[in-house]
């Protein structure tokens, strides 16, 4: 799809590593911090043998709205924070599009605001009496920010986000938004660790991407918001952007309602395809920010579709999986990669693999432990999968001109 | 940019079954829906009740065009559905088992994929080989009308040529019923069969109708402040222009009628507006006007601009603010 440039102008987090971008991105670079057990305020004194949670430190449980819960609260403080690093003032903005910008909003989320239902259910968590719509993010957002352009709610389960933000550029490059605050939110369900336990999803220690002793995932939640932006508009402002969204590509398995087709035959097809509409060789990304769930079949298949894609040149390809320190942020995961492939393109930084003590031999791909590396990236993909077989990728660029902001 | 259009259209829903004898009428009766009538003897024992609507309804609409979608390949075709209650049941099902002794060892595994809402979307995706993309749209209400814009712009910009667009629902909560002031609907599923137009006219398909413009945007009660001057009245008038209505005559339109202040907005300034233009709103009825299905109502509603021929106008409304408009010309 040809059509307007789209800027990453903005970013905002919420996260299990903290809710301020700089210390985020600090802490996703230097440290590991391990789950920890979900309590009953949670669980509400169900059984289950796997507790381990990365949950959000400072959750801000005084700013869920009116029959919301986490996840929307989540999304509230990121696109806030996002909002306000893309110097657009949340106090200030009309959104209607009549007289400036058309702005609008796209939320990926797998299970939303769910969690108040199980609240309510087990009289547990201090959530207020549940909405009656579960998925509460998109709009929650475009009401309190009055943002009037497009809204969307993608739950393509754990690649959400990443659907959320490509239909997000959609809108801007054929000039129905001007700007877009996109992202996703994901918060604690006790159904969810609940199926993840029923599915032995779970690893019982920590989240261990690409490590040969893996033995499945540790979900997490938060936000992560990014403000995109057409390059005119962009300009306009004077901002400088931390990326530009070049292409991105869809694919579905339509194999099995949650393992990955074992051939990676999509998973192949949509990284293939956000190369092509990117207009960026396989030879011109330097470094991926992948799914990397830590569960043994995922991280085998991505593996195997890297090397597929990049062959010669995968021995320099920078793989920086960040679920060993976030968690698997669900239907937010891809807005964390996203932000992260951001901050890589800025900062030059590529966070270290989380949990990695010995390298899966079939995943050969370049990871790195302790400190972060330092590189020059013009390039950063970003793959996110999913139940379902809803695969996306995305190729991210350094911004071409850089304005000063004012 | 391709055009895309309509070849096939169904619904499962309860008032479109024949009444068998012996069926219950409550809201929550499953009764009306036999799944071995439209699916077969076996192979949906785990699935949902949601996911099996959307699946005869697909099989209904399948039916009235062989050739579709054998004529494209898989990644070439596309499913995006919208919904907002697919998983509530399930997800409320294991809620109490996991809070009975025994926790979350109550849980089939077979069963546990069901928690995630976008299953319905994916068990087409498997079943009918739909491997250019499968999405879930969840927004209050307008899901499917939004499902059917994103499929079409899917379409429009070459990412498949086939795509199966629409809305499902399984057990809709009772407390939605008490917000739009009806009965919760038991469930229903209602979709659509896009193509690419040049494709459809390469193998000679019957065209039911043409997709025009489509706009989504978000204007909560307080911008309808003002009627006719206000902004989000002002800002119809933009979306309209873009939309390339005819410009005049009679014009088909299919908007769920629930209780809030967007919807009864909405619903004036498009007739005010409509009628500046030359162009008589004539409403038409769906199945359940009143917005019983949720995420399905609108797309049963638009269904119902396709028994006329002439241009159409199917919206949908949520109480927050969300308005979906899709422009479409019926042939005759």
């Amino acid at each position: 799809m040809s059509g307007r440039k789209v800027l990453v102008t903005g970013l905002g987090v919420v996260s299990p590593m903290g809710s301020d971008l700089e210390a985020f991105w600090d802490s996703l670079c230097t440290e590991t911090i391990p789950p920890r057990e979900l309590d009953d305020a949670f669980l509400g004194r169900a059984h289950m043998d796997n507790r381990l949670f990365h949950l959000v430190a400072d959750p801000g449980e005084d700013a869920i709205p009116a029959g919301g819960g986490r996840a929307t609260a989540f999304a509230l403080r990121a696109a806030e924070a996002a909002l306000r690093d893309a110097g657009l003032d949340p106090e200030a903005m009309d959104g209607i599009g009549l007289k400036d910008a058309v702005i609008g909003v796209a939320m990926g989320t797998a299970a939303g605001d769910t969690d108040a239902w199980e609240s309510e259910r087990s009289a547990t968590g201090g959530l207020a009496a549940p909405g009656p719509f579960p998925y509460r993010s998109a709009h929650a957002v475009a009401g309190r920010f009055g943002l009037t352009g497009p809204n969307f709610s993608v739950s393509t389960a754990c690649s959400a986000a990443g659907y959320g933000i490509s239909l997000a550029c959609e809108a801007i490059r054929s000039g129905q938004a001007d700007v877009m605050v996109a992202g996703g939110a994901e918060s604690v369900s006790r159904v969810t660790q609940g199926c993840f336990n029923r599915l032995m999803a779970l690893d019982p220690e920590s989240c261990r991407p690409f490590d040969v002793d893996r033995k499945g995932t540790v979900m997490g939640e938060g936000a992560a918001v990014l403000i995109l932006e057409s390059e005119a508009h962009a300009r306009k402002r004077g901002r400088r952007a931390y990326a530009e969204l070049k292409g991105w590509g869809w694919s579905c398995d339509g194999h099995n309602p949650t393992a990955p087709d074992p051939a990676g035959i999509q998973a192949e097809a949509a990284l293939r395809g956000s190369l092509a509409a990117a207009g960026v060789e396989p030879g011109e990304v330097d470094c991926v920010v992948p799914h990397g769930t830590g569960t043994a079949l995922n991280d085998s298949i991505e593996g195997e579709v890297l090397a597929r894609v990049f062959r010669e040149r995968l021995p320099g390809l920078k793989v920086s999986p960040i679920k060993g320190k976030l968690g698997h942020g669900a239907g937010a995961s891809a807005a964390f990669s996203c932000l992260a492939a951001c901050l890589i393109l800025r900062t030059g930084k590529i966070p270290p693999a989380g949990n990695l003590q010995t390298q899966d031999p079939e995943c050969r791909l370049s990871l790195h432990r302790g400190s972060p590396l330092l590189a020059k990236v013009g390039h950063a993909l970003v793959s996110s999968y999913a139940f379902g077989g809803n695969n996306i990728s995305l190729v991210l660029g350094r911004p071409a001109t850089e304005t000063a902001a004012p | 940019m391709t055009t895309a259009v309509i070849t096939a259209s169904a619904r499962m829903c309860r008032e479109s079954v024949p009444v068998r004898a012996g069926a219950g009428t409550g809201a929550s009766s499953g009764d009306w829906f036999r799944p071995s009538d439209y699916l077969g003897p076996r192979g949906y024992r785990y699935q949902t009740s949601s996911t099996r609507y959307l699946l005869a309804a697909i099989k209904l609409a399948l039916d009235q065009d062989p050739d579709s979608p054998g004529a494209y390949p898989e990644s070439q075709r596309g499913v995006a559905m919208g919904t907002n209650f697919s998983d509530y049941d399930v997800r409320e099902g294991f809620d109490r088992g996991i809070l009975a002794p025994g926790g979350a060892r109550n849980l089939s595994p077979l069963e546990a994929p069901n928690s995630s809402v976008n299953i319905p979307a994916s068990t087409v995706s498997i079943k009918h080989g739909c491997k250019a993309f499968s999405l879930t749209l969840t927004n209050p209400m307008v899901a499917g009308l939004e499902a059917v814009l994103v499929a079409a712009q899917a379409l429009a910009t070459g990412r498949a040529r086939w795509a199966a667009a629409g809305a499902c629902e399984g057990t809709v909560p009772e407390r939605l019923g008490g917000l739009l002031a009806c009965d919760a609907g038991p469930g229903a599923a209602a979709t659509l069969i896009l193509e690419s137009a040049q494709s459809a006219a390469d193998r000679k398909a019957r065209v039911l109708g043409t997709l025009g413009g489509c706009a989504a945007r978000f204007w909560p009660e307080p911008l309808w402040e003002g009627g006719a001057e206000s902004r989000a009245a002002i800002a119809l008038e933009k979306e309209l222009d873009r939309l390339a209505l005819p410009a005049r005559g009679s014009l088909a339109l299919a908007l769920p009628d629930h209780p809030s202040a967007v919807n009864r907005s909405l619903r004036d300034a498009l007739t005010r507006s409509l009628a500046a233009r030359g162009l008589h709103a004539a409403p038409v009825a769906g199945p359940a006007d009143d917005g019983r299905y949720a995420a399905v109502s609108s797309l049963l509603q638009m269904q119902s601009l396709l028994d006329r021929s002439g241009p159409g106008l199917a919206a949908a409304t949520s109480p927050y603010g969300h308005v979906v408009l899709v422009a479409l010309h019926v042939s005759g």
